[in-house]
Parts: C-alpha cells; sequence; structure tokens
C-alpha cells in the first residue's frame, strides 16, 4: 500500500483531466426540404494519422415537430433515433465510437413533412494521435 | 455525394502528448455563470460569455436554457466564433458539453448562446454555464487550430501544387507531408510536384510552445 508520506508533493499529476492533443472538429450542414423525402451526407476520413471520437451528434428544425435520422460507419448503422423537437447523441468519452481513416461516416436524415422546414445538424469529434 | 471535413475550429487549448496538468488535491473549483434575455416573438437574442481569468481553465459541464413558461425554443452554441452545437425543446433545453475533453476555455476565448424564441409571444429566458475550474499553468495556453489551404487540388501529371497555412494562433514551425514519399518542407508556403498519378493525402502538422495540430486534404493527380 502507498504511503502517502512518500509522496515529495501533494499533487495530482495528469491523466485524470483530459488533454487531447487536438481541437475539436465539427461537420455540419442545413438542409430546406419542402417535401417528404431523405438525404445522405457522407465524408471519409482524413488521412492524417488521427483517431476521430464522435462526441456529439445533433439534429434541430425550424419550425420544430418530429425528426428521423441515422448514422452509419462503412454502411452499417450504428445509431438511428425518432425525436419530437430535437435529436441528439452524446456519447461520453470512454463509449464515444471512433474512426480512422480510411472510414466512411453517412449522415441520413428525414423529411417528414409536406411543407416546408430548415433542417441543421452537427457532428463534433475530438481527435488524438494514434498510437 | 461524399464530402470532406473542410472546417476545423482552431485554437483550443490542450496539452502535448504526455503533457499534463498540475493541481491540487481539491483542484476542482465549481463556476457559474449565467443570465437573462428577454426576446421577442420569432427574435432571437444572444448570451456571451468571455473569459477574462487568467488563472483556471474552464471545463463547462453543461448549459441549460429555460423560459419563463414551457414553451418552445432553439438554441445555437458556438465557441470562439464556431457552431459546436444545435439544440431545440420545448419547456427547457439541457446541453452537456462535457462528454467533449476538446472543450478547455482559457482567458480570451468566449461562448456564445444564441436562443431564438418560438413562441407567439416575447418571453424570458434564462441561460446558465456551469462547469469546474482547474489552476492553469503558465505553460498551459492555446496550441494552433491547424488549417490551410491550396489553388487546386485535381490536375493532370506533372501537377505542381501550393499550399498555404492560415492556423490560428500563431504556429512556430510546419511540416508538410505530401504523401508520395518526397521529402518533408517547413515552411508555412509551400509547392510541391506530383509526378506520378494516385490520390495523395497532403498533412500539415503546425506546432507552437503549447502543442501541436494536423489538417490533411487529399490531391488527385490524372
Amino acid at each position: 500500500m502507498q504511503d502517502r508520506s512518500q509522496s515529495k508533493k501533494n499533487t495530482l499529476v495528469g491523466p485524470v483531466l483530459p488533454v487531447p492533443v487536438s481541437p475539436f472538429w465539427s461537420w455540419y450542414d442545413t438542409w430546406l426540404p419542402d417535401t417528404v423525402s431523405s438525404k445522405t451526407w457522407a465524408v471519409t476520413i482524413p488521412k492524417d494519422g488521427m483517431l476521430y471520437k464522435l462526441c456529439n451528434f445533433t439534429h434541430i428544425t425550424l419550425p420544430q415537430g418530429f425528426l428521423a435520422g441515422a448514422i452509419y460507419k462503412n454502411g452499417a448503422i450504428i445509431w438511428y433515433q425518432y425525436e419530437g423537437f430535437m435529436q441528439a447523441w452524446n456519447p461520453a468519452s470512454e463509449q464515444a465510437p471512433m474512426f480512422e481513416y480510411p472510414d466512411v461516416l453517412e449522415v441520413t436524415l428525414l423529411h417528414l413533412y409536406n411543407y416546408e422546414w430548415r433542417h441543421y445538424w452537427q457532428i463534433d469529434f475530438w481527435r488524438e494521435p494514434k498510437h | 455525394m461524399t464530402r470532406q471535413i473542410n472546417d476545423n475550429p482552431g485554437g483550443w487549448s490542450r496539452a502535448l502528448p504526455g503533457h499534463t496538468v498540475e493541481y491540487e488535491p481539491g483542484f476542482a473549483e465549481p463556476f457559474y455563470f449565467g443570465g437573462s434575455l428577454v426576446i421577442a416573438a420569432g427574435a432571437n437574442a444572444t448570451y456571451t460569455l468571455t473569459f477574462v481569468d487568467t488563472t483556471h481553465i474552464y471545463f463547462i459541464n453543461m448549459i441549460s436554457i429555460t423560459p419563463q413558461a414551457y414553451k418552445e425554443m432553439n438554441a445555437l452554441i458556438s465557441i470562439n466564433d464556431d457552431p459546436y452545437v444545435g439544440a431545440g425543446g420545448i419547456g427547457w433545453l439541457n446541453i452537456p458539453l462535457s462528454q467533449n475533453p476538446s472543450i478547455q476555455l482559457i482567458s480570451g476565448d468566449h461562448v456564445d448562446v444564441l436562443v431564438t424564441n418560438l413562441d407567439a409571444a416575447q418571453q424570458t429566458f434564462l441561460v446558465k454555464i456551469n462547469g469546474t475550474k482547474v489552476k492553469r499553468s503558465d505553460t498551459y495556453g492555446h496550441a494552433p487550430g491547424c488549417i490551410w489551404s491550396t489553388v487546386a487540388d485535381v490536375g493532370a501529371a506533372p501537377f505542381e501544387i501550393e499550399g498555404t497555412d492560415g492556423s490560428t494562433f500563431t504556429p512556430t514551425a510546419w511540416d508538410w507531408d505530401f504523401g508520395d514519399g518526397s521529402p518533408h518542407q517547413y515552411t508555412a508556403h509551400v509547392h510541391h510536384i506530383f509526378t506520378t498519378p494516385g490520390t495523395y493525402w497532403v498533412v500539415l502538422k503546425v506546432t507552437n510552445a503549447y502543442g501541436w495540430d494536423t489538417f490533411a486534404w487529399p490531391f488527385t493527380v490524372t
């Protein structure tokens, strides 16, 4: 058992505090459909030697109503939700889905009404170097 | 349609790999900031929180927006003018930012909370920002946020490309990897010639005293 008296100074250091090396990355767009329809956006994770961790996805509309959307990794669905007012997925650090080159990430949204809405969606990542 | 990630909000404070932040036991002091917005029907208003404390690093746990009545609203959170999250709801909004460890705010940073009142009458919205703060060491500051530009990314061999750094927070060193096995270049503005058809990911790594960042972009040579 560690004897506290052996500590050189009464200071905690480090790994408890998350220190990602990189700023977050955002991927976002808007969409203005006026009939029942769907749209898919796709991105190839850049070949930059980094891991991309998904920490935030949101989807809102103006006006508000029911929303449906899905996220795919390399063609396989990893998240789906049908919800009112707002779609949100906020995986915590330990559970954050990871992506790296040449993974393809897709976002598919549904527009459920026959009148015009503005959709806004966004995915935020933090990045860490591969080890 | 395939779209590359082309938005790289810059300027986040973080440390180099292995770099640690020292703090005393009981280090995490809670903080709370808040205010109210009176917003006309269909209009919007912004609550701005600017960090001026040079002695701490701030971690936001939650941003909450509560109207005076059970009403509809949208909100857009931006950090240093880069959109971070959009939110919509009725009655209240709780927006968790703690799940992203990249969000570490220091003096000079600001958070904007843009609230849109979707109700048919004027409403008052209470905006609350809370989290924890730790002591900031002298060596903890803004690493660069890497971004660079080019003129064209598709061309026939021999294809001469150009890269110009536009990173935030003043890089002091540059490292260009052209992805074709050629020697790296170490200046802010570079030219390079691809002689063989293919797809090449060009990666720029920028560094300053506080950390580093990268930005990659593919070039297609026919």
